[in-house]
């Protein structure tokens, strides 16, 4: 590693545009520098790989005090062959909750997708009036937190009929402010108002424009959206507005394992681990992506 | 063009261009206006659920009343979620400020820590962090994972103590020190802001520096920070707002304890009451940050 940095520090001045820079430091400082990146990894990390070592301890080790954060003594799969039968309780196979949450987090995602996509299109690249008025609107939205306005929306969810159904999971997600306001502030800085003025020229409607000149240009931002958004459907727990138990999604089925105390506290981890799963086999097809559009937000302010 | 029975081009344009805004408007006022206006009308009414409709009587102040001088918690509670903002916000910034620079560093693997530090993002939110939370409180492991990973080891009150530093900060860092694991895993997507905010600062500018012989020290604080501005402008809101509405902040779960009793006047009055003294805050801090930092740097 020191080679490296030595070797390239003969050629301080040849930096590529747009690429990283390059610090120069002497042995003891890249050590320093290692040390202090590895302990605050070990914070971000930590956590995770105790739960992962947690879901495979048995029981008498989980009830040691004080627990062992990083070592299990002997690695038992109990918990998660516990998982079915703590399941099968509740009378509907685990294979329901699961195509579930996969259905209502994919359907919602998709769609709020598209609807932030096509709403931060007209705000950024069409004149329309009162087009910054929406914009603070989204903005001012970001500040509150879905669950202060549950009530309410069970109100709403009630005018439409549609409580016990699954648009309950899908509906509320498709209007995130988040995602629109991302997306143009992508759109913004990333599509050049020529592209769409050249294409105007040329008689393409604003559909054609969509969907053959926005939608390809903006797939980074269209994947982090994706992540986004999945990660939230498939996490959400909708209070008191799914009755029927073959409409449950997998984290109402975990949190009621959790519930169960101590003796079960193992099968909540692996209950945990299992419901980290899908999240981070998104963010792996999606991770590039993210950091393109979280700089792009931060474009203009 | 109104003159025209037809209507024209720049209509038809404006037209569809609603079209294409409509979804997203129709769900917004659904799911967004629509329940805060309601939730704001709650916070002066007493609310009785009944199966299918909720039954509302006009009460005017009472809510407020009753939480600001009835209820023992709410201005406690209120007084202790401000100070969480006041400490853990600061920090917040400074932690991924620096991870951010030593990330945007060029050394093997950096890929692969940049995705360990979001990773938080991804799979600590919403109900898997509460079930995570929850699965390691039940086995009073939640508290050990906190000493252990704050160097449990290390007894740090003994070392503020030997240097003498005044309460007030020893405090602070105390209480930074037992949420470091929460902390840090909050700095996901402030991190990855300021990096992005780190690669759009032009090479050029630490050349020149380079050239007239600034040390790193300098170049940090005359370059990297000043250009940081705007980024740093979002990355103290979007703290803040995540902060204010997170399920752990302790008013807003007194919130959550109205509504599970069903009490949602007084839940809505002393959450609105709380996002308003924030808001305020939150405005106050950005006109301040605004004055001071952004007219000096630019």
């Amino acid at each position: 590693m020191a080679k490296k940095h030595s070797f390239r520090l003969r050629f301080p001045a040849r930096r590529t545009a747009g690429s990283v820079r390059k610090y120069t430091r002497s042995r003891f400082g890249n050590f320093l520098f290692f040390a202090f990146l590895f302990l605050l990894c070990a914070f971000s990390v930590l956590p995770l790989v105790y739960s992962v070592v947690t879901s495979f301890k048995p029981l008498d080790e989980l009830l040691r005090f004080p627990p062992t954060l990083l070592t299990v003594r002997r690695p038992t799969l109990r918990n998660y062959a516990a998982l079915p039968d703590l399941i099968a309780g509740l009378q509907i196979p685990l294979s329901r909750y699961l195509t579930n949450s996969l259905f209502v987090s994919i359907a919602g995602t998709v769609l709020h997708v598209i609807a932030a996509t096509a709403a931060a299109f007209v705000l950024s690249k069409i004149e329309l009036k009162h087009k910054a008025g929406i914009f603070l609107i989204i903005q001012l939205s970001l500040l509150f937190n879905a669950y202060t306005l549950n009530i309410p929306r069970y109100l709403v969810y009630n005018g439409m009929h549609i409580i016990d159904t699954y648009w309950v999971y899908i509906l509320p997600a498709i209007p995130s402010s988040m995602g629109v306001f991302l997306m143009k502030q992508y759109m913004d800085g990333y599509i050049p108002d020529a592209l769409i003025e050249a294409a105007k020229i040329d008689g393409a409607n604003y559909l054609r424009i969509f969907s053959r000149i926005i939608f390809p240009n903006v797939r980074p931002c269209v994947l982090t959206l994706a992540l986004f958004s999945f990660q939230t459907i498939w996490a959400t727990i909708p209070g008191g507005t799914i009755f029927n138990e073959s409409l449950k999604t997998l984290p109402t089925v975990m949190s009621t394992i959790s519930a169960g105390g101590i003796a079960r506290s193992g099968s909540a981890m692996a209950a945990t681990v299992i419901l980290m799963i899908p999240p981070i086999v998104v963010y792996l097809f999606s991770q590039s992506s993210v950091k393109e559009t979280m700089g792009s937000a931060g474009i203009k302010g | 063009m109104k003159q025209r029975k037809r209507p024209g081009l720049e209509t038809m344009r404006a037209r569809h261009a609603f079209l294409f805004l409509a979804p997203w408007i129709v769900g917004m006022v659904l799911f967004f206006l629509f329940p805060i206006v309601q939730a704001v009308y709650f916070s002066f009414a007493r609310i009785a659920i009944e199966p299918g409709r909720v039954e509302t009587s006009f009460i005017g102040l009472d809510n407020f009343d009753y939480i600001l001088f009835k209820d023992t918690q709410y201005i406690d509670n209120f007084l202790t979620s401000l100070t969480d903002l006041v400490i853990s916000v600061p920090f917040i910034l400074i932690v991924s400020l620096i991870l951010a620079v030593l990330l945007n560093n060029r050394f093997h693997g950096r890929l692969f820590f940049r995705a360990l530090f979001f990773l938080p993002v991804i799979i600590a939110s919403g109900a898997v962090l509460d079930l995570y939370l929850g699965a390691a409180a039940a086995d009073a492991t939640e508290i050990a994972v906190n000493d252990s990973v704050s160097f449990s080891m290390i007894d740090f009150s003994q070392i503020f103590a030997a240097l003498n530093l005044p309460t007030s900060i020893e405090n602070y860092l105390t209480v930074a020190l037992d949420n470091l694991f929460l902390l840090v895993w909050q700095s996901g997507i402030q991190i990855i802001l300021f990096l992005a905010g780190l690669q759009s600062i032009p090479d050029l500018l630490y050349e020149v520096s380079h050239v007239e012989g600034a040390t790193k020290w300098e170049e940090f604080w005359f370059i990297t920070l000043p250009m940081l501005g705007r980024t740093m402008f979002l990355v103290i809101v979007f703290t803040i707002v995540e902060n204010i509405t997170a399920s752990n902040n302790v008013l807003v779960s007194q919130g959550y304890n109205f509504f599970a009793n069903l009490d949602y006047g007084r839940g809505a009055a002393a959450l609105w009451l709380y996002f308003l003294v924030v808001g305020v805050l939150i405005a106050a801090v950005l006109l301040l940050y605004n004055k001071v930092f952004l007219k000096r740097w630019n």
